[in-house]
């Protein structure tokens, strides 16, 4: 099959893989209809996660439809189209238990701090992605979700990690009524918080970002008022002036360690004194009021990063964080997907055919032809 | 946008209407779909630091930077080394893999580091005669 691989930072080729088999009584066989390019695939193309092996297959979004199921599987069956949550997870460990899926302790050999992830390096579990004609997907019973007879798979393919995690994003921060979140970042993730933030009753969104077509979209989509930091002083105080001095009640780094925005972070960063670039955190925390809450959905590399967490605990700050649990949040999402309250296409800016993932990656990367959000169609959709 | 503009504002502004609210689900229970206890496992066999009922089974340890990433995994995650021993062996494996793709190339940018080397040292030789 064709397949999406890595070979090194900055270089991708589509080749010819061996097809997935089943590995275990719980697996199923996906044909990958859509997948898409997450801003989290970028960390990885950098070469910013460790052990990200050669050969690597990128993609945890995506579409299919079942071509085949191991033994155990009881709730799927060959043919019915599914999307699939970004975490591997067993659903019945001390994590899963509790909700935490995307820490389940039973599908990541590698390590404790994580848990699987479909194409994200072996810190993840070493499994591959969907950015090919055809994945593995694991604890077929548990992940999956069947997609409604009536919906496209555009509709839902971001149920599999964007919008879960924005939601999450804005759940994290425990928005209350009334409230004003800022949110770093308008990519697919910021975009995505912003109109989650209105969801849980914000009165102010206020999104932060340095890309023109990004803040447009926020304006025009999400209703968010925005800000361009490269076009204040100081956006800090700038966001501190906005919400009368005292700062935001919410701020959410929807951005992780590739922020723009400081060169002593990009510095740093470069010469792996710390793991990425904290930018957008450190304004997080400088930029919410005294008491207010800091929610953590960008991604950060281990093992350190040079974090105000001194500023935090004066402020008497609560800080939250995780990858999002994505199939905790699938129904209800799927729920203000069909009630029109979030059309999720609304971001997808490319369309492009899986031989043409180099490509995609570097206009995503590199931002160029308004790129907000790639999808990628095998050939075999 | 004033907030009444917003589509779906305030819906889930009731925290019991939040998926992930409490954040650990009360009280445990297993996910839909998870009817064991402990999963089956998948053959064992492979290098990491434990055993997992189910694993990736993409790109297994080879090489120099094989040999590198099982150093690695002796020590635990909260260890510096853990993790320069992973990023140092991604390195060595691209430099590997481009080696084998493009001798050509590999061996032009060798012969320039060896030049440039015996260069230095040659000015170096000069200065001290």
């Amino acid at each position: 099959m064709r397949a999406v691989a890595y070979h090194g930072p900055g270089t991708l080729r589509v080749v010819d893989k061996p097809e997935p088999t089943l590995e275990h009584p719980n697996d199923a066989i996906v044909r990958v209809t859509r997948t898409a390019i997450c801003g989290s695939d970028l960390h990885l193309y950098h070469g910013l996660v460790p052990d990200t092996r050669v050969g690597t297959t990128f993609g945890h979004e995506f579409t299919g439809v079942v071509e085949a199921v191991g033994p155990s599987v009881r709730t799927l069956s060959e043919g019915d189209r599914v999307v699939v949550p970004f975490n591997i997870a067993c659903g019945a460990c001390f994590f899963c238990q509790r909700g935490l899926l995307a820490n389940c302790d039973n599908v990541n050999p590698n390590t404790d701090i994580a848990g699987g992830v479909y194409g994200y390096s072996h810190t993840t579990g070493g499994y591959e992605g969907g950015q090919a004609e055809r994945v593995r997907v694991p604890f077929a019973d548990v992940g999956p979700l069947k997609i409604p007879d009536d919906m496209e798979d555009e509709q839902v393919l971001f149920l599999s990690d964007i919008l879960p995690t924005g939601y999450q994003a804005a759940e994290m921060g425990e928005v209350k009524a009334g409230e004003t979140v800022v949110v770093f970042g308008c990519g697919p993730v910021g975009l995505f918080a912003q109109r989650s933030a209105w969801l849980l009753g914000a009165g102010r969104v206020i999104a932060v970002d340095h890309v023109a077509e990004r803040l447009d979209l926020a304006r025009r989509w999400a209703g968010a008022e925005t800000v361009n930091f490269t076009e204040v002083d100081d956006v800090v105080l700038h966001l501190k002036r906005l919400t009368d001095g005292r700062g935001a009640d919410v701020c959410i780094d929807a951005v992780g360690l590739e922020a723009a925005g400081s060169t002593l972070h990009r510095v740093l960063g470069a010469a792996f004194l710390q793991a990425g670039r904290a930018t957008a955190l450190t304004w997080a925390i400088d930029a919410v009021r005294r008491g207010g809450n800091v929610s953590i959905i960008g991604v950060y590399g281990p093992p350190w990063n040079l974090v105000p967490i001194g500023t935090a605990m004066n402020k008497g700050l609560t800080l939250r964080m995780n990858q999002c649990n994505v199939r905790r949040y699938m129904p209800h999402l799927l729920e203000h997907i069909r009630a029109g309250r979030i059309d999720p296409r609304a971001i997808i800016t490319h369309r492009l055919p899986l031989e043409e993932a180099p490509r995609a990656y570097e206009l995503f990367a590199r931002k160029q032809d308004g790129c907000i959000k790639c999808v990628l169609l095998p050939a075999a959709a | 946008m004033h907030h009444d503009e917003a589509m779906g504002w305030g819906v889930d502004r009731d925290p019991q209407r939040r998926p992930g609210v409490p954040a650990e689900q009360e009280p445990p229970r297993p996910a839909a779909g998870a009817v064991w206890t402990e999963p089956p496992s998948q053959p064992a066999g492979r290098a990491g630091r434990r055993q997992t009922p189910v694993y990736g089974t993409g790109q297994p340890l080879h090489g120099v930077s094989g040999v590198v990433r099982r150093l690695a995994y002796r020590a635990p995650d909260h260890q510096v080394r853990h993790w320069m021993l992973l990023l140092l062996a991604d390195r060595l494996e691209v430099a590997g893999s481009r080696v084998r793709e493009e001798p050509a190339r590999a061996l032009a940018v060798a012969a320039v580091l060896v030049g440039g080397l015996l260069l230095v040292r040659g000015v170096r030789g000069r200065r001290r005669s």
